[in-house]
């Protein structure tokens, strides 16, 4: 779809720590995975490498008492969305009706309904925290975000694995093109936890990667990240926004896609061998110098598009990449996501 | 700089599917639910070891086809969209073929359909019994709309909806602004929910699910039974309904959609979120309240839910006629906004709403009352609302198709 967004802020929350002057420095200085979770397998404890957010942050924006009770999956995205308003220079809170809220994540609060199993499994049926529950719903962080910030607007949770970012961009496009909202709050949220590692594991037995190799498409290297990434986006009405333009937005098939050839591209490539295949069919005649994969800073996760959206926005601003630029997302369904940014 | 968002281009309902317990297709719903008569069962396949056993308004394993059943914890909700969607493409004239020559889009909301809530999985886990991935690799391609996508062999956009109870509702809605901004010539839009041991102990934690059959607006009500199905509507232009004349049940007129930003699992009592998604719907629509034949009430039967939506009702839509529903299908969750949407459809072409059924004695605390029998209806506009967990509110406005 083509519709012109302006991107009037920016909020970033990962393994690289939170808001712009942590990514501009992962950007500039390259990012690695910050933690170690560990857990049990057949083969005994396993340390795997993560990127681990600290939504603590988030304190600086909200009491603490209203958090007693909020997950730490909601807690990142509100943080990235709070830093997202602060950054677009808005108050907090907006509360106002024209503003809508849409949240894209693959896992959505898993770790959440992880607790509330625990405590069914671990104590009984009757222990069942009806706090956990009504935390585990994959809308829990736009709803949270709505209560906390005293959004109004519409609300709107989109859980699509790798094509959850290029979903809910579509959704935006059209709130403002026919004038639902004015502001679009738009973000991308993910948390590990254990059981995701152990998946990761259980997949890929004999390959615990160090670091993400996302462009060496033979190798299993993805190291599973977390974190959340908003923008404040907005029609185009005049004001040159700080951060450029989300031009369009699609959604495609690798049947009939073909990469476009005169503009600098972001891979959503993130280490998963499964996805490399195509992503060598995809780019076999791009020059390599004009590519580039951000996920190194913020590590593999299904709404890492986002990710690398915001990062290259906020790259361009700063002259670290090129301001035009076009971002790419594979699944495994071999659909592709594809943003266009200037 | 304040929004004036655009009327609503009309967006044509050419094709319904349902099923729940009251009914494995719309006609036999919409028989069952005229008929008076519900089946709540305490079930035999989603147990816990609460001192009360609550029913639940549960789909049997041949609720899909033979081969298609693979347990409680399995794909079994987009299974349930699949067959929903089956009937609703074969409604609208549309099978794999033809859906070819357009851009179809897929738009389906659920609650359990894209969670990670394996239980026997994570109990493995849990015990260090090192599960396998069979689980995983089922929950990687359990996504509804994905599986609805890949059954019709549709390669354009889709998007699985997380909002709770509502997304079924949003669903609908969102599929609709789809066709009107471009994106899809048609779309396949509802929700899909089953039942499972996540959700019942989830509600029962919340203490609002009733160990009789739920009682929705009654003076007595204690909670919610809960339900699990699907309901699929087929979406189109105008322009691709003409072009392939088909058969219109019903237009989309009117989505409004927002947020309480109140609390997590309690609707704001005066219902001001819910009365800003019902103006937004109706300026859409570009119709009054008083234009509104009947509504179709998210009416759970919580204590909570139905005060908001009887306050908010006696306050505006004091002379409407509306039901719940709830009490013929439970509440399905995620799949409930669709398979009320497609009531309400039905409901809009025969002029006539079914008795609100478990409703007996009124709440003083608000003037307006469900109906108690099967009432006639006389309007072209009927109004379907959602209300979900963490304060997400969803409208609907369908206009009655004029007789040719």
């Amino acid at each position: 779809m083509t519709f012109r967004m302006a991107i009037r802020g920016i909020g970033l929350a990962g393994g690289f720590g939170s808001g712009t002057e942590a990514a501009l420095n992962a950007l500039r200085g390259g990012g690695r995975p910050n933690d170690v979770l560990s857990f049990q397998t057949s083969m005994g404890q396993i340390n795997y490498p993560v990127y681990s957010a600290d939504p603590g942050p988030l304190k600086d924006f909200v009491p603490a008492r209203k958090l007693r009770r909020i997950n730490k999956y909601s807690r990142l995205a509100a943080l990235a969305a709070c830093l997202a308003i602060q950054d677009a220079g808005k108050n907090i809170p907006c509360m106002c009706s024209d503003v809508g809220v849409i949240v894209a994540s693959g896992y959505g609060a898993s770790s959440t309904t992880f607790a509330f199993l625990d405590d069914i499994i671990l104590e009984g049926d009757s222990f069942a925290s009806p706090t956990q529950f009504s935390n585990s719903v994959h809308s829990s962080a736009a709803s949270n975000i709505t209560i906390l910030l005293q959004i109004k607007g519409p609300g709107l949770t989109v859980t699509q694995f790798e094509m959850s970012t290029i979903a809910a961009l579509l959704n935006a496009q059209v709130w403002l093109q026919e004038k639902k909202v004015d502001t679009v709050l738009l973000g991308g949220v993910d948390q590990i936890n254990q059981v995701l590692l152990y998946c990761y594991h259980s997949f890929w037995p004999n390959e615990i990667p160090n670091e993400i190799m996302p462009l060496n498409y033979d190798l299993q290297t993805a190291i599973p990240g977390e974190g959340a990434a908003f923008m404040v986006l907005t029609r185009d009405e005049g004001e040159v926004p700080p951060y450029g333009y989300v031009d369009s937005v699609s959604w495609r098939s690798t049947d009939d896609y073909t990469v476009p050839d005169d503009i600098f591209l972001i891979s959503g490539s993130d280490g998963h061998r499964a996805c490399g295949l195509q992503h060598r069919k995809l780019f076999r005649t791009v020059d390599p110098a004009r590519i580039k994969s951000l996920s190194t800073i913020y590590g593999s996760m299904p709404c890492g598009q986002m990710f690398d959206l915001a990062m290259a926005c906020l790259a361009a601003r700063h002259e670290l990449l090129p301001g035009s630029f076009c971002s790419i997302k594979l699944d495994a369904q071999n659909n592709i996501g594809v943003i266009h940014h200037s | 700089m304040s929004s004036v968002p655009s009327r609503f281009p009309p967006v044509l309902v050419t094709g319904m599917g349902c099923l729940c317990a009251a009914g494995a297709t719309v006609p036999e719903t919409m028989r069952t639910i005229y008929s008076g008569a519900r089946t709540p069962v305490v079930s035999e396949q989603v147990r816990a070891d609460h001192p009360e056993q609550y029913p639940m308004f549960e789909l049997p394993p041949s609720a899909v086809p033979d081969g298609y059943y693979e347990g409680p914890e399995s794909r079994r909700c987009g299974l349930l969209a699949i067959v929903a969607a089956c009937e609703a493409t074969k409604d609208a004239g549309l099978d794999m073929d033809s859906l070819k020559q357009f851009r179809v889009g897929v738009c389906i909301g659920t609650t359990v359909g894209n969670a990670m809530n394996n239980e026997s999985f994570y109990r493995d886990f849990l015990s260090n019994r090192f599960p396998e991935m069979h689980s995983i690799k089922a929950y990687l391609t359990a996504n509804p709309a994905d599986m609805v996508a890949r059954h019709f062999h549709l390669k354009g956009l889709r998007q699985c909806i997380a909002n709770a109870c509502a997304s079924g509702a949003v669903a609908i809605g969102q599929a609709a602004e789809w066709i009107n901004n471009g994106l899809c010539d048609i779309a396949i839009a509802g929700g899909s929910d089953m039942l499972c041991r996540v959700i019942y102990n989830g509600f029962v934690s919340l203490k609002i699910t009733d160990k009789e059959p739920c009682r929705p607006f009654d003076k007595n009500r204690q909670g919610l039974n809960l339900g699990e199905g699907a309901g699929i509507v087929v979406l189109e232009s105008p322009r691709t309904a003409s072009q392939r004349k088909a058969q219109t049940h019903a237009i989309l007129c009117g989505y409004g959609n927002s947020s309480d930003a109140y609390h997590i699992s309690t609707p704001m009592p005066e219902g001001v979120g819910l009365e800003m998604a019902i103006n937004a719907a109706l300026q859409q629509a570009g119709i009054n309240r008083d234009d509104i034949a009947f509504i179709n009430a998210h009416g759970t039967a919580t204590p909570e839910n139905d005060k908001v939506e009887g306050t908010l009702f006696t306050r505006l839509f004091p002379q409407t006629p509306f039901h719940s529903t709830k009490g013929y299908t439970g509440h399905t969750l995620g799949a409930a906004g669709a398979i009320e949407a497609i009531i309400t459809i039905e409901s809009l072409k025969r002029q006539m709403i079914a008795a609100s059924v478990g409703f007996s004695e009124p709440d003083p605390e608000f003037v307006v009352n469900p109906v108690t029998k099967n009432t006639p209806v006389k309007g072209d506009y009927a109004l379907s609302d959602s209300v979900a967990f963490g304060g997400n509110n969803a409208v609907l406005v369908f206009q009655k198709e004029a007789e040719s």
